[in-house]
């Protein structure tokens, strides 16, 4: 068991599990910090696996498959940011109605292209490609981890440097959180808020399509129906856990990750029931909400002692309800979008 | 408010409309005379028959050899209406309804299966208006051990505890060759029907070491699901990696994934359901040159032969029939590639053992709940676990 925990397998298999999971996760970061929910992640991966694989497949090509994966996960993410904010609705309710939408449309474009509901196993992918490196790939455990990975392992760890540099130093960045922590500052300061967001869900889109070309083009070379399995949630929570920082993100990702490896993994070494294995890694999302909900509430008690004479000047004012303030907030993001404009 | 609502609106019913697309069978003829309100006549001569399908077709085994057999039967007899009706394996919630309906229309026989169809039909049944129309359930019983009480059910199982017997017995003479020292069982969730296999799959092993005085362990494992495959994959190379070279996968799509993970590490598999290396041997040979042999489980088969039988007038009900290697319905396959992996010495052994269970000489135990308590089951998982 102890020997099982500390192997090369254990290690490298992880990692393995946590890619798809890591890259939902980094999805879910970049939408969050922009200040936007989105939990169409999970749906994103599974259209943007089966057009990714099927294009890669007829064309013979996965570098085609890849660029149309990412395609279709932007596509996805278009749609909620179609409705999110052009037309303001609640980005959670269309983000369930989404994921509904692309359970149906991912084996609606299998069924159109192929004739079959299930998976397109006898349509196989052309995979995307693992970066091997000869002699360094046969030194032991740091061989296997580092320099026998597919391509999108270094994808993943680009991303990472990537994200962190984004959010960091760039002016797109200080937007991004600008707006993700308080919009009507943001719009008031001259930011066009919309656009921010925008971009931030295009660049979710772009990595939850990663994901979802890994499960279909890298780890295994096709789509079947309901293969993404919660892996997006799973980043969600991953996410969550790891407070809107990349390298925390990546290290919780990989968390889950091992989790879900040990779930099938220890069935190999202990005689355990499965049914409690395979729950332990929705309960660790759980435990990992909970952390984040205390987290979170710690945090807002802080903001909210931090802005105290601010608050008190608002009190004084009567309140409008809830529904009536949000819709006086857009009015007023409209004023001042209009403000800058003019 | 209104925006958001009616953008809500459009999105779901954007969606239902796709899933309802995906969900539209092929199922061939007409309804027959009958009306959504009352319930229609039978007395046209005609028969026509429905199956309604608790799934979703294209899974290459269970469903799509129920769909083949429908097909089938409806190409050789034209006279006849078959109706095939798609549910879906999403909503499960429209099962009862699209029964209903059914049942409501001029069916002479409706067929449906799984455990998940037993209830809805029991409801069904007991209504008097309902008495004239015959019906079908397969691969459960209406009620466990009370067919009887259902005078117009008629009943079939398989005894898939034979099929895993018989891939117990391929593995284990095949992990022998390889001098492998465990084979290993990978189900999709651990229900009645996977039990079955696994109980089946650890008695053939067991059957062999006694034979041929061998110690072959044998793993057992679930992937938790039918759907995530990458799961399926992962949890099979993980095995292929230790000191498994053949292995028994009987989780559906999920199972898939074990197969390429046979694939890739060019160790072997024992298909399900249907013939996987039939499947795949035009399209993707490297997949199909690891499937040693498949576990057929013929459901089309038996429904034609019924379909049949009803015409005749003598299919039976309030009655269970429980089908096996001894009716031609559970077997292996014998094809090009069983015979280049597998030794001429052992292919006639499989072959005698599938004799044997068809003559009664070999009882395999089933591992169905009602016959198998979970005590004596697990005791059976461990004995051969090489993981305990």
């Amino acid at each position: 068991m102890i020997d099982f925990l500390f192997s090369e397998t254990f290690l490298i298999s992880s990692i393995t599990c946590a890619l798809p999971i890591l890259f939902a996760a980094f999805a879910a970061l970049i939408s969050n910090r922009a200040g936007i929910v989105n939990i169409n992640i999970e749906g994103s991966m599974s259209v943007a696996a089966v057009c990714g694989t099927l294009v890669s497949h007829f064309a013979q090509s996965w570098a085609l498959g890849l660029l149309v994966a990412v395609v279709a996960g932007v596509a996805m993410s278009m749609l909620l940011a179609g409705s999110s904010l052009v037309l303001k609705t609640n980005s959670f309710l269309s983000g369930i109605a989404l994921n509904t939408l692309a359970t149906g449309l991912s084996v609606y474009i299998l069924y159109s292209v192929l004739g079959v509901k299930g998976d397109s196993s006898a349509a196989a992918a052309v995979a995307i490609p693992k970066v091997s490196i000869p002699y360094l790939k046969d030194i032991p455990v740091l061989g296997g981890l580092l320099f026998d990975q597919s391509l999108l392992f270094w994808v993943a760890i680009l991303a990472a440097v990537g994200l962190t540099v984004l959010l960091k130093c760039t002016r797109l960045g200080t937007k991004i959180r600008a707006t993700g922590l308080n919009p009507e500052a943001a719009a008031s300061v001259g930011i066009n808020t919309r656009a921010v967001k925008a971009t931030a869900l295009a660049i979710c889109g772009v990595l939850a399509g990663l994901g979802g070309a890994f499960l279909s083009m890298s780890y295994l070379h096709y789509f079947s129906a309901g293969m993404v399995a919660g892996r997006g949630f799973i980043g969600i929570a991953a996410e969550a856990m790891g407070m809107g920082s990349p390298w925390l993100t990546m290290l919780f990702a990989y968390l889950f990750g091992a989790v879900d490896y040990f779930a099938v993994g220890a069935q190999t070494v202990l005689a355990f029931p499965y049914e409690l294995l395979n729950t332990l890694p929705y309960l660790m999302t759980i435990i990992a909400l909970v952390i984040y909900a205390v987290v979170k509430n710690a945090r807002e008690k802080r903001a909210k002692q931090n802005n105290k004479p601010h608050k008190e000047q608002q009190e004084a004012d009567p309140q409008p309800p809830e529904l009536l303030q949000t819709e006086l907030q857009e009015k007023k993001e409209t004023e001042n979008e209009k403000s800058v404009a003019s | 408010m209104k925006k958001i609502l009616k953008t809500i609106g459009c999105a779901l019913l954007a969606g239902t409309l796709l899933t309802a697309a995906c969900a539209c069978g092929e199922g061939g003829g007409e309804g027959g005379g009958g009306s959504s309100s009352g319930v229609a006549s039978l007395d046209d001569g005609k028969f026509r028959v429905a199956l309604l399908i608790n799934g979703d077709l294209g899974d290459m085994s269970f469903w799509d050899s129920a769909n083949e057999g429908m097909t089938r039967f409806q190409k050789d007899h034209p006279e006849t209406d078959v109706k095939i009706i798609e549910m879906g394996s999403s909503d499960t919630t429209v099962y009862e309804s699209t029964l209903t309906q059914t049942a409501n229309e001029a069916y002479d026989l409706i067929i449906c299966g799984t455990v998940d169809m037993r209830e809805p039909l029991q409801r069904l049944v007991k209504k008097s208006k309902y008495s004239d129309r015959r019906f079908l359930i397969f691969d459960t019983e209406i009620k466990d051990g009370k067919a009887s009480e259902y005078p117009s059910v008629h009943s079939v199982m398989f005894n898939q505890n034979e099929g895993g017997y018989l891939a117990g017995v391929v593995a284990s003479l095949l992990s022998k060759e390889k001098n492998s020292p465990n084979t290993a069982f990978i189900g999709g969730a651990a229900n009645d029907i996977i039990n079955d296999f696994a109980v089946g799959f650890l008695q053939g092993v067991k059957a062999v070491n006694a034979e041929k005085s061998a110690t072959l362990g044998a793993y057992n494992a679930f992937i938790g699901d039918f759907v995530d495959s990458p799961k399926g994959k992962t949890l099979a190379e993980q095995f292929y990696k230790s000191d498994v070279s053949v292995l028994f996968a009987a989780a559906s799509q999920a199972g898939i994934g074990c197969i390429e993970a046979a694939k890739f590490t060019q160790k072997y598999i024992i298909g399900v359901d249907s013939d996987q290396y039939a499947y795949y041997a035009d399209s993707a040979p490297d997949k199909a040159a690891v499937i040693v042999t498949s576990v057929v489980k013929k459901v089309g088969d038996t429904l034609y032969e019924a379909c049949e039988k009803f015409m005749a007038g003598t299919l039976t009900y309030g009655d269970l029939e429980t089908l096996g290697v001894k009716d031609g319905k559970i077997g292996y396959v014998d094809n090009d590639n069983f015979k280049s992996i597998l030794s001429a010495e052992d292919r006639a052994y499989v072959a005698e053992v599938a004799n044997k269970i068809a003559s009664g000489e070999i009882e395999v135990k089933s591992g169905l709940k009602r016959y198998m308590s979970a005590q004596e089951r697990t005791a059976l998982f461990d004995e051969l676990n090489p993981a305990k």
